[in-house]
């Protein structure tokens, strides 16, 4: 049975589909030549502070492939499919990596009640309740991150393009780029260094040290009872061996090896310990029960009056310090001092943390890098404070391969401002991570 | 060929002047040898042998230099414009001729005063945070940065010892089944010393799920503490603190000091009774030490003593420690100087009230007593003679040869309400016992080295001595002066406070 034909060529159908075959595999080899060819970026004409070897570069292009930087400099050749973006006038810098931002992480309702006993005027009390402060479960940021924050255009208005996430007690960080639009992706890091907040007694300052005389006493790689021990480390006090067995919270099990190495890596040296030291006399204790372990390095957050007490007690440790980018006061004085200014003079590595103090993010939101211009009109060097932005951060943070500096093939994290960043005037434009636009102001 | 010095006429000749100034000199020397033979501490410190020595130690520690400054050194006499060498955190030399190294910081004290930096025998919310966590340790709570240290320092208290919260150096022993508990007592709290020498860390989960390295059980066992009556506080423990502002290391002061059981906790027949036992079974345990020890050495592995007895009687029959207790009437005193007597302890009485009217009992027994002069009793109308208590009653202890140490009328720093009340106010107190009529030097005495002596620390603080730590205070008036101030204080060789800088107390020149 045949339909009524209306004129059309009578051997269509091997030759349509042969066309069509070839037609189909032209435009799939068309679309597969344009997008394995990642997205070329050039910005051109800008002032670019690189913060690596070539400094500040006036009248430079910065090329941007994919997700990589792929030259930076006054002459780089911009490629034929790139597309060009004219930022005469504006400054780009790497973008701002924020080293502690405490962030509130779910509780599970495993920690176990604690009751304490006070007396007041000789009539005692008993209070009870799940402290969550001095908590001695372990905490592991990316497990419980929470991607919805209300203060991600506060951070990108900032120039904050990685947050260095750590939560209340102490636990296990994790490095979060500020992308609202991926939230999925937002953890770029998942297994960051480890972080504990330390206050002026022994349960808190146990912490540190029952772990770390532990895996003095029985290196993490050592299996059995009967190993034997170098016995060098004093012997601690009650092994509440927290930070990964032994604990009463039920997520500590699986942990209990992975406590253990990180604890056996900060012993050695490998990585960095990020303490939240909340007084001065605190810092003192950290110092003194450091004293066995030559090899330890420490991230210390504290406030600037803390650190201006101790800075004598601190210098020639190895400490690296996160500091808010304030002008101070002394403690029990109206004294003013610049902080950042002594501990670089000291010879000190500190960086700045934008975030430390949410208030600080809400209110300068108008001139968010005001109060480092503050600081170097106080006698920071400038270049000093941008490094505490970006590429000390990026240090202390174990990123300095990929960030932190505006290089060929460092991760494209770039700010860009519409004049000089430490100019209260001049304001953020456009915020890229790892090649993609996050935020156009 | 005679010699021509052997001649009579020879002091007539030309050598007569050479002659009278040898025969001067013979005199002079033979007038000062007898000296030489007199008691070695009645000489000023700057002539005591080895004195010159150590000054010249090769030393990295800092030196430092106190000049010209009328030096009360509490264990001799006063040394009139005198100088203070310091290195590092001890006196070297005290005297009035001594040379100062080159490279000394000095401290000008030229018109001013130096003395010992006064120590307090009741202290609190000073260094240290409250705990009341039983299982927090002292040493973590301390902090060096408090403002009240500045305060204290600024009277001149430069030691004291403060109450701790019942946790203080509390130490719960722990015993793991087949794990043999090493008896030594500076094991800290919760480990083990397991068979093959292993050091085992204890905790609470052990009790649930056994040894963490062994696996093998555990058993909790915990001294028995001695409490007085069931309603009666648990004993309160001390703790020696440097106010050394800034430092940690020198800060606390490990040593048992006292052990007090509270008021009226050895009332009664059945308290006492239970004293008694403590203090018995404490002895029984160390004669059970040195004898296992004995027995180790001889090479047996004998089972290790129990300790039944926590370790504030352990100190107090090994005499390290002393009771102390507040005994304020005549008959409280009495009785708690038998009860010393029998059980053989030391003895510090607290409160003392009406300790001047037995004090000659005092002094036979040899208890010294905590005594806070302004705190005045009514006497009893018609018992004048026999009751009440006034500042006259530091002079009467003097007299009768009691050692006396002066507490302030309220152990904390308070900065509101009436001056003269709080911590601070103790100088003052030294100022009033002098005027019920004992002696300066016995007052200044009572807030130095009487204290330090109680505290047991006598060879350490409390009088300015070579050899001593150098906790040290430059007055700008007499020690005991209401208008006096402390210009510059140091602590373990550091200068800790100085008034211009620190301005906590008014600042001006008189």
């Amino acid at each position: 049975m045949t339909l009524p034909q209306t004129g059309v060529a009578s051997e269509p159908t091997r030759l349509d589909i042969r066309h069509c075959a070839v037609w189909l595999f032209a435009i799939a080899q068309g679309a597969a030549f344009v997008m394995g060819q990642e997205p070329v970026v050039a910005y051109r004409g800008a002032t670019i502070e690189t913060m690596g070897p070539a400094g500040r570069i006036e009248g430079a292009t910065l090329i941007v492939r994919g997700e990589k930087i792929e030259a930076v400099g006054a002459d780089a050749p911009i490629p034929e499919t790139a597309r060009i973006i004219d930022a005469r006038g504006k400054t780009l810098l790497p973008g701002l990596i924020d080293p502690y931002r405490v962030v509130n992480i779910a509780t599970d309702g495993s920690e176990p009640e604690q009751t304490r006993t006070i007396v007041i005027r000789g009539r005692t009390f008993t209070i009870s309740g799940r402290g969550s402060i001095t908590s001695t479960s372990f905490a592991r940021v990316a497990d419980s991150f929470y991607p919805y924050d209300d203060k991600v255009l506060h951070y990108l208005r900032s120039g904050i393009t990685h947050l260095n996430l750590v939560a209340r007690g102490h636990g296990q960080a994790a490095i979060a780029r500020v992308t609202p639009e991926q939230p999925a992706a937002m953890i770029e890091n998942p297994d960051g260094i480890l972080f504990a907040a330390l206050t002026n007694q022994t349960a808190s300052l146990d912490v540190v040290r029952n772990n770390l005389a532990l895996v003095a006493r029985r290196p993490a790689s050592a299996s059995g009872p009967g190993a034997t021990t170098t016995g060098s480390a004093a012997p601690a006090s009650a092994s509440r061996e927290s930070s990964g067995s032994g604990g009463a919270g039920a997520s500590s099990i699986p942990q209990v090896g992975a406590g253990r190495e990180l604890w056996q890596k900060i012993h050695d040296g490998e990585s960095q310990l990020l303490i939240n030291a909340s007084n001065a006399a605190t810092i003192l204790h950290l110092l003194k029960l450091l004293e066995p372990y030559p090899k330890v390095r420490i991230v210390l957050v504290a406030t600037g009056g803390s650190v201006f007490q101790t800075l004598d007690q601190m210098k020639g440790r190895n400490i690296t310090l996160v500091l808010r980018p304030t002008i101070d006061l002394v403690p029990d004085t109206r004294e003013r001092v610049c902080v950042p200014c002594l501990a670089y003079k000291a010879g000190m590595e500190f960086a700045f943390s934008l975030a430390v103090a949410e208030s600080d993010l809400i209110t300068s939101q108008d001139a968010p890098l005001f109060p480092v211009a503050y600081l170097v009109r106080s006698g920071l060097p400038r270049k000093v404070a941008l490094e505490a932005l970006t590429t000390s951060p990026a240090k202390l943070l174990g990123l300095d391969q990929t960030h932190g500096s505006l290089e060929p093939g460092k991760s494209a994290n770039i700010v860009v401002f519409d004049g000089d960043p430490l100019d209260p005037a001049s304001q953020v434009r456009e915020v890229v991570i790892a090649g993609r636009t996050v935020y156009e102001g | 060929m005679k010699a021509s010095y052997l001649r009579f006429d020879w002091c007539l000749s030309s050598r007569r002047p050479v002659a009278i100034l040898l025969a001067m000199a013979l005199l002079a020397w033979m007038a000062v040898s007898p000296v030489r033979g007199q008691d070695p501490r009645r000489r000023p410190p700057s002539q005591r042998e080895g004195s010159s020595a150590t000054s010249q130690a090769a030393g990295e520690a800092p030196v430092t230099a106190i000049v010209g400054g009328d030096v009360f050194t509490v264990s001799h006499e006063v040394i009139r414009r005198g100088t203070v060498l310091v290195r590092g955190a001890k006196i070297v030399e005290v005297g009035q001729n001594i040379t100062v190294p080159k490279n000394a910081t000095v401290i000008d004290a030229r018109g001013k005063y130096v003395t010992p930096g006064f120590v307090s025998l009741n202290m609190s919310g000073v260094g240290l945070a409250s705990i009341t966590d039983r299982n927090s340790r002292t040493v973590d709570g301390l902090d060096p940065f408090d403002r009240n240290i500045k305060l204290a320092l600024g009277v001149g208290i430069t030691c004291g010892s403060t109450e701790v919260g019942s946790g203080g150096f509390s130490s719960r022993g722990r015993r793991a089944d087949d794990c043999f508990l090493g008896f030594e007592p500076q094991l800290p709290f919760g480990s083990v010393l397991h068979d093959d020498g292993d050091l085992h860390l204890l905790s609470e989960d052990c009790e649930d799920q056994g040894c963490i390295c062994c696996g093998m059980t555990v058993v909790p066992m915990e001294p028995i503490e001695t409490r007085a009556s069931p309603g009666q506080p648990s004993p309160r423990r001390y703790a020696i603190l440097k106010m050394s502002y800034g430092r940690l290391d020198p800060m606390l002061i490990e040593k048992s000091t006292f052990y007090n059981p509270g008021r009226g906790a050895l009332s009664g027949g059945l308290n006492r009774h239970g004293f008694r036992q403590s203090l018995k079974q404490a002895r029984e345990y160390l004669e059970q030490v040195t004898s296992f020890e004995r027995a180790v050495r001889a090479g047996q592995r004998p089972s290790p003593p129990r300790k039944q007895v926590s370790d504030d009687f352990i100190a107090l029959a090994r005499k390290e420690s002393a009771l102390r207790i507040e005994a304020n009437s005549v008959d409280e005193i009495r009785d708690m100087i038998s009860l010393a007597k029998e059980v053989d302890c030391r003895l510090i009485l607290d409160g003392a009230v009406e300790s001047w009217l037995i004090a000659n009992e005092l002094s036979e027994a040899d208890v010294p007593v905590v005594i806070t002069p302004r705190d005045r009793r009514r006497p009893r109308t018609g018992h004048e003679e026999t009751s009440g208590s006034s500042i006259e009653t530091p002079g009467i202890l003097q007299r009768s040869g009691v050692q006396f140490a002066l507490a302030p009328l309220s152990d904390s720093i308070s900065l509101n309400g009436l001056a003269g009340r709080d911590l601070t106010s103790l100088p003052l107190e030294a100022a009033f016992a002098v005027r019920g009529g004992c002696d300066e030097s016995t007052a200044l005495a009572a807030l130095t080295i009487v204290p330090a002596t109680l505290l047991g620390l006598s060879d350490r603080i409390g009088s300015i001595e070579p050899g001593k730590d150098a906790d040290l205070l430059i007055l700008d008036g007499p020690p005991l002066d209401y208008r006096t101030y402390v210009e510059t204080a140091l602590v373990s060789g550091l200068v800790s406070y100085e008034r211009a800088k620190d301005r906590i107390y008014p600042v001006f020149q008189r």
